[in-house]
């Protein structure tokens, strides 16, 4: 078939097809993203150049014996932290937006984001001895907690998905106004880590912020990936999915708790690193199309390097001043954000 | 009125009830459709012909009776072993933007595949096929919201033909489409019922057309079903007026020879005083 790559194995019933334009567009968002990390690794107070920021990485000699430190210590996790929050975020996000069918459904904007912020906000103001490893663990609980209401709420009076989203909003505020109430009252120590926290932001990000990540992106995002035919045929409506055989109520159920897993975990590494969840996706589709085999891993890649370059541009165009790369998503996130709602303001 | 052909019947409803949030719409109705022919679903709005289907098509769970695929009960077979045999096209279906015809129809091969077999030989014949039967080869890698409405009905429709089943459900698969294209969809599908001895059940509002294409009609009034049997034997002026409360003539379509009905009205006619 013309537009679809089409891979068979000769005796092994194992088959699969991607969009044509699919392996293009990953190996150029890879290239990109490696092009911007090993900028944002060279780049800062104690630049390091580009070829030894590549020979430290790759464990090879270097010209200087500090680079290794400025390197693997400060900045590497800090961008690879950023990558994984990315992906983590977009896929969550493509997911989201097909199981909803509404472009606007995003973690960020329908309030798991402000849900997993509240608990996680919680967690370092009121019990402050309880470890970073944990943090993913409770923003996860936040967001299902949060999505879990968002979906009773808005169950059983018909399923429009505006109604979802709406709710959402709604929910996403409680929970700010009710972090903030935190943040008021807390001790002064705890809520400036929670605020530094909140901002959406990788400063500081340690391999110690990463551990905990990682796990999560290797679990569900290969997973989102793997229910990407669920997602085809659901995305063609609730009807047309079961009567294609889809098992509609627990495909749907696996996919939300792997959308809210790595919203979940990437708001407890990042904080609200706002509107990659709503962009990413979208720009994938326009890159490769509807069809989940090669939107998955393109909303991924789209998302990791929109987060790096966020925190790039945030760190660099300022110098010495570091702007939280949560802020540079949302300076271009919230226009783009009415964008996509005035192109679908007649759903 | 329960009818005793079970082995001739691909999907047979005894004593079905089904219910939206506990209103019943369909109430305590058998019916059995014939294998092999296309059956028509008639009635006037609200009497349950489009639930009826979405219960024949296990769409939605009955709060009483079972329906029988093949004499066996669907509620006891796997989703995908009856979407390996019965597909359905549920009332305007939408796409999500962008996605090519080529796309859809493909999208028909879901229940035939796994996950470590997403795209067969077999799943690309079968497609291929389905794009040539409904004309649509040409316009495969057209996005759907570039097609006119008559040719995204017969992308649909392709995709429901890609799944490859021998009963098709469709309901009302030509609403919103001018007469030409009404009656090009519902050539699609005889051809489609005849080079296949496939079953076809369809609602379909236009009596006429019901008349014309059906080998069996289902009448339905309020939940029930008033009627059913060959149209010739069903389509009287006493049973327009029953069902559907308007008076009309009943005369032989010139073209097929099946009954047409000319609804007489309260103005308008010629010489009042015809019944």
């Amino acid at each position: 078939m013309k537009s679809w790559l089409v891979m068979r194995l000769p005796g092994v019933p194992f088959s699969m097809r991607l969009s044509r334009s699919a392996p293009m567009i990953l190996l150029i968002l890879s290239l990109l993203s490696l092009g911007v990390m090993v900028a944002a690794i060279s780049f800062g107070e104690y630049p390091v150049p580009a070829w030894e920021v590549v020979k430290t990485v790759l464990g090879l000699e270097t010209s200087n014996p500090d680079y290794a430190f400025v390197v693997q210590t400060l900045r590497l996790p800090r961008v690879l932290v950023g990558f994984l929050v990315g992906m983590g975020l977009a896929v969550s996000g493509a997911i989201m937006q097909s199981l909803t069918r509404n472009v606007l459904a995003s973690p960020d904007i329908i309030g798991i984001n402000a849900g997993a912020s509240l608990v996680a906000v919680t967690i370092i103001v009121l019990l402050p001895s309880v470890p970073i490893a944990l943090l993913p663990i409770s923003a996860f609980i936040g967001a299902l907690l949060t999505a879990a209401l968002i979906y009773g709420l808005s169950r059983g009076q018909g399923n429009s998905t505006m109604r979802l989203i709406l709710l959402g909003v709604g929910i996403g505020a409680i929970a700010g106004a009710a972090t903030s109430i935190l943040i008021t009252f807390g001790n002064i120590y705890d809520v400036s880590q929670a605020l530094i926290w909140m901002t959406g932001s990788v400063y500081g990000r340690s391999w110690e912020h990463l551990w905990p990540l990682l796990p999560w992106v290797i679990l569900f995002v290969p997973l989102a990936w793997l229910l990407a035919p669920s997602l085809n045929v659901l995305n063609l409506g609730e009807d047309m999915a079961r009567g294609l055989g889809n098992r509609v109520e627990q495909q749907r159920l696996v996919l939300m708790i792997t959308s809210v897993a790595l919203a979940g975990a990437a708001v407890a590494t990042a904080g609200t690193v706002g509107f990659v969840g709503l962009m990413a996706p979208h720009l994938a589709r326009q890159l490769v199309g509807p069809n989940h085999e090669g939107l998955m891993p393109t909303a991924a890649l789209t998302g990791g390097f929109m987060v790096i370059l966020a925190d790039f541009c945030g760190r660099s165009l300022f110098a010495p001043l570091e702007i939280p790369c949560g802020v540079m998503t949302a300076l271009v996130g919230a226009p783009y954000f009415l964008y996509i709602l005035y192109r679908n303001r007649h759903l | 009125m329960t009818p005793s052909i079970p082995d001739l019947s691909v999907l047979t409803a005894r004593q079905l009830t089904l219910a939206y949030q506990d209103k019943a719409i369909v109430k305590d109705l058998s019916v059995a459709i014939p294998k092999g022919k296309i059956t028509v679903l008639i009635g006037p709005n609200g009497c349950g012909k489009s639930t009826l289907l979405r219960g024949l098509a296990r769409l939605l769970k009955p709060q009483g009776g079972t329906v029988y695929l093949n004499s066996r009960a669907i509620s006891k077979l796997s989703t995908r072993e009856v979407a390996q045999q019965l597909s359905i096209l549920p009332q305007g279906p939408t796409a999500p933007e962008g996605l090519t015809v080529q796309e859809l129809v493909a999208q028909g091969r879901y229940p035939h595949q796994t996950w470590w077999q997403q795209w067969s030989t077999q799943d690309e014949e079968f497609t291929e096929q389905a794009l040539l039967l409904t004309g649509m080869q040409e316009l495969a890698d057209t996005p759907l919201e570039q097609l006119s409405g008559g040719q995204r009905q017969r992308a649909w429709i392709a995709m429901t033909l890609a799944q490859d089943t021998t009963t098709l459900l469709l309901d009302e698969p030509t609403t919103f489409l001018d007469l030409a294209h009404q009656i090009e969809i519902l050539d699609l599908l005889y051809e489609f019922n005849q080079t296949k001895a496939s079953t076809v059940v369809m609602v379909l509002h236009d009596l006429n057309q019901a008349c014309r294409y059906a080998d069996y009609l289902v009448v339905m009034r309020q939940g029930q079903v008033f009627a059913q049997g060959a149209p010739r034997d069903v389509m009287t002026a006493t049973l327009v007026s029953d069902v559907f409360g308007l008076e009309s003539c009943i005369i032989p379509d010139p073209v097929s020879g099946t009954p047409l009905c000319v609804p007489i009205g309260r103005h308008k006619s010629k010489t009042s005083g015809i019944r």
